[in-house]
Order: structure tokens, then C-alpha cells, then sequence
């Protein structure tokens, strides 16, 4: 089971000024280790969301490992791209199979058990367009992705890159959940966020 | 010795009052019918940025650029530089002396698999008020058009207005072929402080 958190008890709805302005924190948490973090309860008044992350690494038996995102879908409607660079090398990739669609987003990379760093982590940024109409009645549900960071110290430890893209679900309604973990360890460590709405 | 800046703790923004140190929502409009882009004019100058979300399809055969022109100039005085992700393959390009910057590209319905994959973006304008620097910007999207490998691309992109120095007072984000945005598409422009 992941660890979840509904956002309308999160430690702030400034419901005063709902929709008024623009940028509002929904909900946040910090240092969260678990095989899966769930934002859910996400309020549909807003225009936009944006979360912002912070995560020490897994577990996986490598050096670093893959973000994943669910939203909230297990099956394979999730169609990746990113490009990213490591070291001296550029890379692109969509997702972490070797087949479009994957079964989850891929949203950055931070360390794996081997690579990690007491303190290295890694930090993101993710926007989620027009999510009330999570591309049902014109476009599907887009994520457009930052993610930079280190596993340790050494050449090829430290990456940065953009991570994006669709979730062609067929099911009505907005995004309502987030779910993050691992793509391929079995915890994702020290995982912090803050849920941001767009009025 | 550097400038320090403190900046204020989380929680001191969860008040009511930190409305007025944010952000703000200048303008959003969902397409509902023919239309080939948006234009936002009269953008205040008392913010210290301006963040344009967008998300949106062509209704064209063709794959289509994003075009955007600042205050409204279309001589051939725009410059981008754009990094790409396309299936395994990373690619970087330039674009000089064009009429419009470009942002991102949509994709046209041949080909696609799916009317509802379209793209969507970023785009942030820092200091867009400070009249005395080219108008700049920096900007990610992404773009579908099948869902098999090779099918969508993810995009970084800056670039700059280089005709002359000025204030940004007007946005035009807009099909570059000049085809109609599809119905449901949306942008969202914030002021930020």
C-alpha cells in the first residue's frame, strides 16, 4: 500500500481566496520512505498543478534509478520522452521499457542503493496542464518534468534533463491522484513534496 | 562575499496574505471555436515574470510549429536554440532570423493515431518588464503523436526577440502554418511577483 495523503487535510487550503490568484500550496510533506507516495483528494477548482519534489534514492541495485508516476493507472497508457544527460552523455529515452506506452511516467532519475551519497538527492518539478480535463473531452492528461541531481561526487553522478509526457486514459474526470515510486527499487527514500494549484 | 537573500519559510506563505507575494492569473482561455491562437495584449508591467501554460492540438494535417511573437513584431528578428528528445535519439538545433520564435510543434492528424495527443507547454519570461534587454525567453513542451516508439518528442528551448530592447507588453502564441487550434485547447498566463 503506498503511503497516501489527501489533500484536502494537508496543512493548507487557503479556501478564502480560492481561485482568486494564482499560485496556491495545496498540501506538502517531508522525508517520506515508502514503496509508493500518494497525493490524492486533489482538489478540481483549479487551472493547473505543479509539484515539486526532493528524494534521496531507492533501493535498486545500481547506481541511480527512475521516478515513477502514476495518475492513477497501472495499465500501459503512459507515453514517455525524455532527454537527459549524465556525465559527458546525452541521452534520450521514453520511459524505462523498451516499448511505447509504459505502465507508469517517468519523471526524473535519483540515486540507487549503489550510487548513494549521504547527502546527495535529487529534485524535480512537474507541471500538470488543464488537469480538470484530464484529456478527455479535447486532449489527454500532458506532465511536462525537470529533474536535476547527484548520487555521489564522482564523474557521471550528477544528471539533469526534461521528462515528459501523456496518459492517454480513457476514464472521464480529472486528475484527482499522483502516485510516485520507484521504477525499478522497491522504496523510494526521503521523498519530499509540495502540491501547488494554479487559480 | 555574496549577496545574501533570505526568503521566507514555507509556512509564512500560509496565510491569506501571501496572495499579494505570488502569483497571479493575468488571463485564461479555453478555444471553443475557429482560431489559430492566442494573443495576450495590455500584460501589466508590475510583476517580476510572466509564466505561460499551455496546452493544445492543430486541427491541420500537418505537424505544426508554435510560433510566438513578442509586442506584436514580425519582422525576421527572432532566434531560438532547442535540445530534443526524440525515441533514443538526442538532437540539438538553432533557428536564426525567423519571424515568430518557436516554442514546440503540434501534431497533425496525419499519422496521428489519436485525436486527442497534442502537445503542451512552459514558458517562462524572466524580467519581462526591464526594458532594456532583448525579451527573452526559456521554454519546455512535448508532443504525441503515436504511442509506439518514435512517437513523441520532449522539447527545451530558449530564445530572444533581437530587434530591440523593450518591456514585453504583448504574447502571441500561435499555429506558425496559420491552421485552426483545436477546440479545448488552453492557455494560461500568470504574473509573477
Amino acid at each position: 500500500m503506498p503511503t497516501t495523503f489527501p489533500v484536502s487535510s494537508a496543512t493548507f487550503i487557503d479556501t478564502a481566496y480560492l481561485n482568486a490568484y494564482g499560485a496556491r500550496l495545496l498540501g506538502k510533506a517531508d522525508n517520506i520512505s515508502a514503496a509508493a507516495t500518494s497525493i490524492v483528494q486533489i482538489p478540481q477548482t483549479y487551472k493547473h498543478l505543479m509539484v515539486a519534489w526532493k528524494a534521496k534514492g531507492t533501493n535498486v541495485a545500481a547506481a541511480s534509478d527512475r521516478i515513477a508516476m502514476r495518475l492513477p493507472s497501472t495499465s500501459n497508457i503512459y507515453v514517455n520522452q525524455d532527454v537527459h544527460g549524465v556525465g559527458a552523455t546525452t541521452t534520450a529515452e521514453e520511459g524505462g521499457s523498451a516499448t511505447q506506452p509504459d505502465f507508469s511516467g517517468i519523471v526524473g532519475l535519483c540515486a540507487g542503493a549503489s550510487g548513494t551519497g549521504a547527502n546527495n538527492f535529487s529534485v524535480g518539478q512537474i507541471w500538470f496542464p488543464n488537469y480538470t480535463d484530464a484529456g478527455l473531452t479535447a486532449l489527454y492528461q500532458h506532465w511536462l518534468a525537470i529533474s536535476g541531481g547527484s548520487w555521489n561526487s564522482s564523474t557521471g553522478a550528477i544528471h539533469a534533463g526534461i521528462y515528459n509526457g501523456q496518459y492517454y486514459t480513457a476514464t472521464p474526470g480529472g486528475l484527482a491522484s499522483i502516485q510516485f515510486q520507484p521504477y525499478s527499487g522497491t522504496t523510494l527514500a526521503n521523498f519530499s513534496w509540495r502540491l501547488y494549484g494554479m487559480g | 562575499m555574496a549577496t545574501g537573500f533570505p526568503v521566507k519559510p514555507l509556512e509564512l506563505v500560509d496565510v491569506p496574505w501571501h496572495n499579494a507575494v505570488g502569483g497571479f492569473r493575468i488571463a485564461d482561455t479555453t478555444v471553443v471555436g475557429a482560431g489559430t491562437g492566442w494573443t495576450f495584449s495590455s500584460i501589466p508591467q508590475t510583476f517580476k515574470h510572466l509564466l505561460l501554460l499551455w496546452v493544445a492540438s492543430t486541427t491541420g494535417t500537418a505537424d505544426d510549429q508554435v510560433g510566438l511573437r513578442i509586442n506584436s513584431v514580425s519582422t525576421a528578428n527572432y532566434h531560438h536554440q532547442q535540445l530534443q528528445g526524440l525515441g533514443t535519439g538526442a538532437s540539438a538545433g538553432e533557428g536564426l532570423l525567423t519571424t515568430f520564435g518557436q516554442v514546440s510543434f503540434l501534431p497533425g492528424s496525419t499519422g496521428r493515431t489519436d485525436a486527442k495527443y497534442g502537445s503542451a507547454g512552459v514558458v517562462l519570461f524572466p524580467g519581462y518588464s526591464l526594458a532594456g534587454s532583448f525579451p527573452t525567453w526559456v521554454s519546455r513542451s512535448d508532443f504525441t503523436k503515436t504511442a509506439s516508439t518514435g512517437g513523441s518528442r520532449a522539447w527545451l528551448y530558449g530564445g530572444a526577440l533581437q530587434s530591440s530592447a523593450q518591456a514585453i507588453t504583448t504574447i502571441q502564441l500561435f499555429s506558425g502554418g496559420g491552421v485552426n487550434i483545436t477546440p479545448g485547447s488552453r492557455a494560461t498566463l500568470y504574473g509573477l511577483t
